[in-house]
């Protein structure tokens, strides 16, 4: 009789996961659509980094 | 097929009109076939998005529409490269193969009580046999590759599609022998009377499991995820299709999805009632003399739910590994098929004239609408779940 408990779990724990998948499917999106959207960065951020080059003492 | 036929003016000479009934049918089906799967990778691309919390397919058309076009314009003006020592002929082969053996089923598929090519007295037999011919397609398409993984891919698949068309025969079998015929016609006229009359909800206990197995069974042929080791990408690079490319391997996607969805009408023609509606109000929209059936709209409307399952699985379920799949197909597949096939028969000679249990009539509207009540409860419950997480995200 484990046999059909075993047919019974693996059926069963499909729907599980059907569920989960279809509950998925309405859930807020996590996509950023990039060049539209942007995250907010904070404020001090570096961004892409640059040189002042009569600002630099790095190597004389 | 025969209404084509009777169109055409009997002046025609006989050989001609069974030609251009012929020609018509074939034109209107291949045209089918090869715009379904543009469709089918639209839906699921977007669904596999969904599913993963992406949003799929966007830049190219309105919600990326067109994204599938254009996946299918790149695929055909790519070069067809032939790996140096394939058997060009038989690697040529292959795929058309294939292709035709996903499309010969197309043949017998009752779209409507009319809109059928041919009504086949031995329509669900001939569906199996043509089915399987895809096979041997896949077979040659990894012999002739010349290439280990190829090879392992074909024999997987063949191992595979060997094993889950004997469950799912079985299956059959019990619809068989509840209509006593294997023309699909038949078997869809036998399921008259709304919902409750489909054969899913017939002996109920025992036929919607037999629905169930059938489904596997038809899932496993397509070489569809869950069972999807022939190609498993992950193991074999990409099995059967590794050294194809060009409009070579769009066939084999081309064939692939119309597999799904021929799987599907069959489904729904041996379980969900074909072009039966659910309720018969619905079968057809009167207008004074003439009515318009809806019938096809039906069949298609229940094809693309499985469809839609099939894909639904794919996305939630891992891959199996060969011993589970052979374990599945044998062990447990089989004997329930054949328990099935014995205690349907011993049914229909026990009660020849009743139809089914007495408690039949009264388990099919209630199932049927839990069933969707909780899916459509589980969208709401989605989207409160969602913002909880959002809000448990940002604290």
């Amino acid at each position: 009789m484990s046999w059909l408990g075993d047919v019974w779990e693996g059926f069963s724990t499909v729907l599980v996961g059907m569920n989960i998948t279809w509950r998925h499917l309405f859930v807020k999106k996590v996509t950023l659509h990039y060049p539209e959207e942007k995250w907010q960065l904070p404020p001090r951020s570096r961004m892409r980094l640059f040189m002042k080059y009569e600002d630099c003492i790095g190597c004389g | 097929m025969d209404l084509v036929f009777k169109l055409l003016p009997e002046a025609v000479p006989y050989w001609l009109r069974v030609g251009l009934a012929g020609a018509v049918c074939a034109v209107v089906l291949i045209t089918l076939m090869a715009l379904g799967p543009i469709a089918y990778v639209y839906v699921e691309t977007k669904l596999a998005g969904f599913m993963q919390d992406r949003i799929g397919p966007k830049r190219v058309g309105p919600h990326g529409l067109l994204q599938t076009v254009a996946d299918a314009l790149k695929l055909m003006f790519k070069e067809a490269i032939y790996p140096a020592g394939a058997d060009k002929m038989l690697f040529i082969l292959a795929p058309c193969l294939v292709v035709i053996g996903a499309f010969l089923s197309f043949v017998v598929l009752p779209f409507g009580s009319h809109l059928q090519t041919v009504d086949l007295n031995v329509g669900l037999f001939y569906v199996i046999a043509v089915s399987s011919i895809s096979t041997v397609g896949l077979i040659m398409a990894g012999w002739a590759s010349n290439n280990k993984y190829a090879l392992f891919g074909a024999m997987r698949s063949a191992a595979q599609i060997v094993s889950y068309e004997i469950p799912a025969v079985m299956v059959v079998l019990t619809v068989v022998t509840l209509v006593g015929s294997l023309s699909l016609q038949d078997i869809v006229r036998g399921q008259q009377g709304g919902l409750p009359h489909w054969f899913l909800f017939r002996y109920f206990p025992l036929m919607p499991v037999a629905f169930l197995i059938f489904f596997t069974a038809g899932l496993a042929e397509c070489n569809r995820t869950p069972f999807d080791i022939p190609e498993a990408e992950s193991e074999l690079v990409a099995g059967f299709h590794t050294e194809y490319s060009g409009f070579f391997f769009a066939m084999f996607f081309l064939a692939e999805y119309t597999e799904m969805f021929v799987v599907s009408v069959v489904a729904s023609v041996l379980f969900l009632g074909g072009w039966w509606a659910p309720v018969p109000v619905l079968q057809e929209i009167p207008l004074g003399d003439i009515s318009i059936g809806l019938g096809p709209l039906w069949l298609v409307a229940k094809a693309w739910f499985l469809v839609f399952v099939m894909m639904w699985l794919r996305w939630t379920l891992p891959r199996l590994r060969v011993d589970q799949l052979m374990y599945v197909a044998w062990k447990v597949l089989l004997p329930i098929a054949m328990v099935l096939v014995v205690a349907v028969g011993g049914l229909v000679l026990w009660r020849p004239t009743a139809n089914g249990f007495p408690w039949d009539r009264w388990v099919g509207w209630p199932l049927t609408s839990v069933l969707f009540a909780y899916l459509a409860y589980m969208i709401v419950a989605a989207q409160r779940w969602s913002r909880r997480r959002a809000r448990e995200m940002a604290a």
